[in-house]
């Protein structure tokens, strides 16, 4: 890779709770880690974290963010390595703690230290807005909002982006739609991708369709994002199209449609028939 | 050891919820690579590949990996009749339904040191918290008021008793011993300067013998701890953990043994 390039400082955020934010955090770390970069995931979600186990990394964790602030160790020593790539860590929240244990100031110092030596510094923040989400925000320079097809997760990231507009430091910041069931949409029964785009007036980073699979992984351990072979699923490849957005290429989006099923296709032909 | 014995011991892998052929496969790699709990040769596994359509050749595959540890395969399970007839041209013991599962059985424990976490633990393990009064002295005074002899003995820690279970988040801190009726559940935390005892199941961090005291020990009905730390020294689960099924395990209790922690079955005779 080339002389290393000034590092980007991205927080993944939401608002509501359960929408996806640590399992985005995960797969889009894992995802560029792949690509080759040197990636930091920082856990704010301190007394509720999360994204150890997403990462398969839980028993790994000797030493924590508030073990850092605190001066019980160096920063060096809390960066727990990944086990399946060398360039990609974590530097996990402390469960025994909350949120009042990090302040912004010691979370910009953090952050400040980790730009030496990585590319891309992936926050993942809690849910809600209170000082967990200030001290997740508080370092970032971009802001992922994740939201799914939902009225109260819309409502919420809406809300979100209106405290990430008030932030100077938060140059620009997307929107990812996760847990999209395009065979929802097309029947009306769920937003569709346009709508969204239009309450929140946002751009759009990616969709990620529900899939069984992120459950899967969220219980192994392993991000979705690093499954190889032939039947990769559809969620493993559009956190991939993400990374690869966040690293500057032009990929288009994932078109979700599935096959209609084969009674459809018989009562279509009738129709047709008939008409 | 007899037969029946043998089965008793075979440890369980569920590779049910594999997403391919080549995922069961490399699902059990990881299996055998990941936990020692099976190192001694010609140890027996059963396997459950649940709803996985396998071909001869991928169970044959099975075979050569569990091998190449030494294992050998006692019975598949499978729910599907194309795999539990190539599993029979294997030569496989084939059953329908897998055991429900009552217990985990982690009989070693990755017992590993710090180096293998590449984590300076060791020089860093200056204590931090308030450090209890480990030694008192004992003087013998002569009649003629002269001081004869200044011997120094260990006082017996104090014992903190805790009658309820500890979540995740909770940190349970004393400066000498700590017995917990109840479990610990993964994510809670147990500091104790002595022995931590628990009658119950062991799944958070547990630290005994913090400021030092290597021979500190870790007890409870069953040791299924994210970390285990005794003095300087710290072991972590392994990646994934065998489900034994068959055999419900006694008391554990973890040592310090040659430079590293390692859990031991718990017996009478010491």
């Amino acid at each position: 890779m080339a002389a290393k390039t000034e590092s980007r400082v991205i927080v993944v955020t939401s608002g509501k709770g359960g929408v996806g934010k640590t399992t985005s955090t995960a797969n889009i770390g894992a995802g560029l880690a792949r690509m080759g970069y040197k990636v930091v995931l920082i856990d704010t979600d301190i007394g509720l974290r999360n994204l150890d186990i997403l990462m398969g990394l839980e028993n790994r964790i000797v030493y924590n963010i508030v073990d850092v602030v605190e001066d019980r160790c160096k920063l060096a020593q809390a960066l727990v390595k990944d086990k399946r790539m060398p360039n990609l860590c974590l530097l996990p929240a402390a469960q025994t703690r909350d949120k009042s244990a990090l302040t912004p100031e010691q979370m910009q110092s953090v952050v400040t230290e980790l730009k030496k030596e990585h590319d891309f510094i992936l926050i993942d923040s809690p849910a809600g807005i209170e000082q967990g989400f200030q001290n997740a925000v508080a370092a970032a320079s971009e802001a992922i909002v994740v939201a799914t097809p939902e009225m109260s997760s819309v409502r919420d990231a809406d809300r979100i982006i209106g405290l990430l507009e008030t932030k100077e430091e938060i140059k620009h910041y997307k929107l990812i739609l996760n847990r999209v069931r395009p065979d929802m949409m097309k029947t009306n029964d769920m937003m569709d991708v346009d709508d969204v785009l239009e309450i929140l007036s946002v751009r759009l980073l990616g969709i990620i369709p529900e899939d069984q699979n992120i459950i899967i992984s969220t219980n192994r351990g392993e991000p979705v994002v690093l499954r190889e072979g032939d039947k990769m699923p559809k969620a493993t490849l559009a956190y991939r199209n993400i990374a690869s957005r966040i690293s500057g290429e032009d990929i288009p989006f994932l078109d979700f449609d599935t096959p209609v099923p084969w009674m459809e296709k018989v009562k279509n032909l009738f129709r047709f028939g008939a008409a | 050891m007899s037969a029946i014995e043998d089965r008793e011991q075979a440890a369980f892998i569920d590779l049910s919820n594999a997403v391919s052929s080549a995922d069961a496969v490399k699902l059990l790699e990881e299996y055998l690579e990941d936990s020692n709990l099976l190192t001694a040769p010609g140890s027996l596994i059963d396997i459950n590949t649940g709803k996985l359509l396998l071909t001869p050749g991928v169970l044959s595959k099975i075979k050569t990996v569990s091998k190449r540890f030494g294992i050998n395969i006692e019975t598949l399970y499978s729910d599907v009749p194309q795999t539990q007839q190539s599993a029979l041209d294997e030569g496989l013991f084939v059953r329908r339904f897998p055991p429900k599962p009552v217990a985990f059985s982690p009989k070693n424990f990755v017992a590993k040191t710090l180096k293998d976490l590449d984590l300076p633990f060791e020089t860093l393990a200056e204590p931090t918290f308030q450090k209890a009064e480990p030694l008192s002295k004992l003087s013998v005074t002569l009649g003629d008021g002269r001081l004869e002899a200044v011997a120094q003995q260990p006082t017996s820690l104090e014992t903190v008793f805790y009658k309820q279970t500890l979540r995740s988040g909770q940190v349970l801190e004393a400066s000498g011993n700590i017995v917990i009726v109840g479990d610990a559940h993964s994510g809670s935390e147990i500091l104790a300067d002595g022995d931590i005892i628990i009658w119950g199941f062991l799944g958070g961090i547990a630290h005994a013998g913090r400021h030092g005291k290597v021979d500190a020990e870790i007890r409870a009905l069953r040791i299924e701890a994210v970390q285990l730390r005794i003095g300087n020294h710290i072991a972590r689960r392994p990646d994934r953990l065998f489900k034994n099924l068959k055999k419900q395990r006694g008391p554990e209790v973890a040592r310090v043994r040659g430079g590293e922690i390692q859990i031991f079955e718990d017996t009478i005779e010491r």
